[in-house]
């Protein structure tokens, strides 16, 4: 195990160290430089020296790197160019939002994934199980920004049961933070249920054709007991790798559904970095949510060979 | 849809089975149908857009703004007066060409990419797997944000930036199908008669590597589709006043209270055509993976 473990970190260090020299280039890749845009248009050439002076604009493009990733190992991620505030203060603002969005969401996506599949399973090849899989389809083809759209007509607008957008931190007044969070949870949750769904029912199937799940009939265990008993238990632990698989996409959809709902979370922090080309605010966010994400990948993968130890052998 | 049709009945002539070619049997499943009629059906709309459209998609109507559906405006007016039916049909061409655009370009460099890497080996292969695992590290919506920040929003870039994120399936895909070809004994005898490197990939070892890239070009459409509305629903795609559904959809969440309509026919349009996308992908595997 422990090979398996140093194996597949040592993969995720080059990844990471590329992630890093791309996400640094993002600042000269810019149209313009950037401490002319830290200025404006109408500084002198006497300040732009000064600004690249301090910034170190000046250096070789390595050295530049080298200094910047320095500076990140020790939280320091620059300043917004729009209003100068510390970037790291930024995220720590935006990442409980976004966390609870996602916690929310996976709720919604378990909640609706498991029993569907059980039943698609329990009543296979009868209409519920056709009835199940159209409504995965559909629910797998509905983009989270119409689905987000849709809820708020009817639960806000006609039923005035929800209110439309907003977010209130679940740790101070969790009553509101829960009706906030419905909708935008439902929104996220209900593409990555589809997925899950669809997936549950495939190796639910598989493992209701092993020859355990024959025993168990074999000695007189009812239909309900073998699914609920034996496969059930089988076919949840890949539901971990699915889930893990899906992070990015969570990561996209979060972005999208905070834009509706007024969420102030890290994707909405995004979305605003890149429309007022705030560039490193936009920098720090694609480098914090991408290195999140390639660390989810690798816990994944971990965990998966510590469930099923033919992966780590193999 | 022409991209997967086209793709499916050349790949399907050197093994056609007696009871029709593969694509004859992704059209014969209930999901293959459906799909192809949701598809094409979208396509249509899109591509008769000059032809059904009622009014000028950009025309402003004063007098009408945010109106009711009506026989003159039979899905409603938006927040300027236009027709929302006819730029709908008008957005159902930026999202169509945009998503074939990406996704070619995107199956074009992954195999490219792919074949170089699995043929030569060593340090290329090894070069080029690890930037397309870099590319595989960011969420691709993400990845698609940062590029267009970079580029300027437009859907051009739109399409750059989707294409980017859909090559390393591709390369991926084509790669191992390379290393399981590359030490068949066909590919030998192909370079006993004296073939050259360029002909030994080009000529004998892609043609048998199509089939994965095949169905992960219907499988790439769906989702190029929803990303390219998706970036333009936060303002990084098409740009206004063109029509876009996302856009659209953007747009119309401002107005729930007012025109309730004006979002759902953008809405069932993109919808439809991701789901038709998706049958066809769908059944398309499962016709691949009993003939394999």
């Amino acid at each position: 195990m422990l090979r398996y473990v140093g194996a597949r970190v040592l993969q995720a260090v080059p990844v990471l160290f590329l992630v890093s020299v791309l996400v640094f280039s993002i600042i000269h890749l810019t149209p313009g430089d950037p401490a002319t845009v830290l200025l404006g248009p109408n500084a002198l050439p006497d300040q732009i020296r000064q600004v690249r002076g301090e910034l170190g604009l000046d250096r070789p493009l390595p050295v530049q790197y080298a200094l910047w990733i320095g500076r990140v190992a020790r939280g320091d991620l620059g300043r917004s160019y729009l209003n100068g505030f510390p970037v790291v203060r930024l995220l720590e603002r935006a990442w409980p939002v976004t966390l609870s969005l996602a916690v929310g969401a996976l709720v919604v996506a378990l909640a609706l994934a498991v029993p569907l599949a059980l039943l698609a399973v329990r009543y296979r090849r009868t209409w519920l199980d056709h009835a199940a899989a159209t409504f995965v389809a559909v629910a797998y083809a509905t983009p989270t920004f119409w689905v987000a759209i849709l809820l708020v007509f009817v639960l806000s607008i006609r039923l005035r049961w929800l209110p439309p957008s907003g977010y209130a931190a679940p740790w101070e007044t969790p009553a509101d933070a829960a009706r906030l969070l419905l909708m935008p949870s439902i929104a996220l949750g209900l593409g990555v249920a589809a997925i899950l769904a669809r997936f549950l029912r495939a190796t639910l199937l598989e493992e209701l054709a092993r020859e355990y799940v024959r025993t168990a009939r074999a000695k007189g265990l009812g239909e309900r007991g073998v699914l609920f008993r034996h496969a059930a238990r089988n076919a949840l632990v890949p539901v971990v790798t699915v889930l893990g698989l899906q992070f990015g996409t969570f990561m996209g959809g979060a972005v999208l559904t905070e834009a509706i709902f007024g969420m102030p979370g890290i994707g909405r922090l995004l979305w605003n970095s890149v429309l007022s080309r705030d560039y490193t605010v936009i920098q720090a966010t694609v480098l914090v949510t991408t290195v999140v994400f390639v660390l989810v990948n690798l816990l994944t993968d971990l965990c998966y060979g510590l469930l099923d130890p033919r992966i780590r052998y193999g | 849809m022409a991209s997967s049709t086209r793709a499916s009945a050349t790949d399907s002539r050197p093994r056609a089975r007696p009871r029709g070619g593969r694509a004859a049997r992704v059209w014969g499943r209930p999901r293959g149908a459906f799909g192809l009629a949701l598809t094409v059906a979208v396509v249509l709309t899109a591509v008769l857009a000059p032809l059904l459209a009622p009014h000028d998609p950009l025309a402003l109507a004063k007098d009408a703004v945010l109106a009711p559906p009506s026989q003159a405006y039979p899905f409603g007016t938006d927040e300027l007066g236009r027709d929302i039916l006819s730029r709908v049909l008008y957005g159902g061409r930026v999202s169509l060409v945009v998503a074939f655009a990406s996704v070619l370009t995107a199956a074009v460099t992954g195999v490219a990419v792919g074949l170089v890497g699995g043929y030569f080996g060593r340090w290329w292969d090894a070069l080029l797997m690890r930037v397309m695992d870099t590319v595989l590290a960011f969420p691709a919506v993400i990845l698609a944000m940062a590029i267009v920040s970079l580029l300027g929003p437009s859907s051009t870039n739109a399409m750059i930036a989707v294409a980017i994120v859909s090559i390393p399936v591709f390369a991926r895909l084509t790669r191992s199908a390379v290393l399981a070809e590359k030490e068949r004994e066909y590919v030998e005898a192909s370079r006993a008669i004296g073939a050259n490197d360029l002909h030994t990939v080009v000529r004998t070892i892609l043609p048998n590597t199509l089939t994965p890239v095949t169905v992960q070009v219907t499988v790439s459409m769906g989702y190029a589709v929803l990303l390219e509305a998706g970036l333009s629903f936060l303002g990084l795609g098409t740009q206004p006043p063109q029509p876009s559904w996302g856009a659209m959809l953007f747009q119309s969440s401002s107005y729930l209270n007012q025109a309730p309509w004006y979002g759902m026919f953008p809405g069932l349009f993109l919808t439809a055509l991701v789901l038709g996308l998706n049958m066809i992908s769908e059944a398309v595997q499962e016709v691949m993976s009993r003939t394999a």
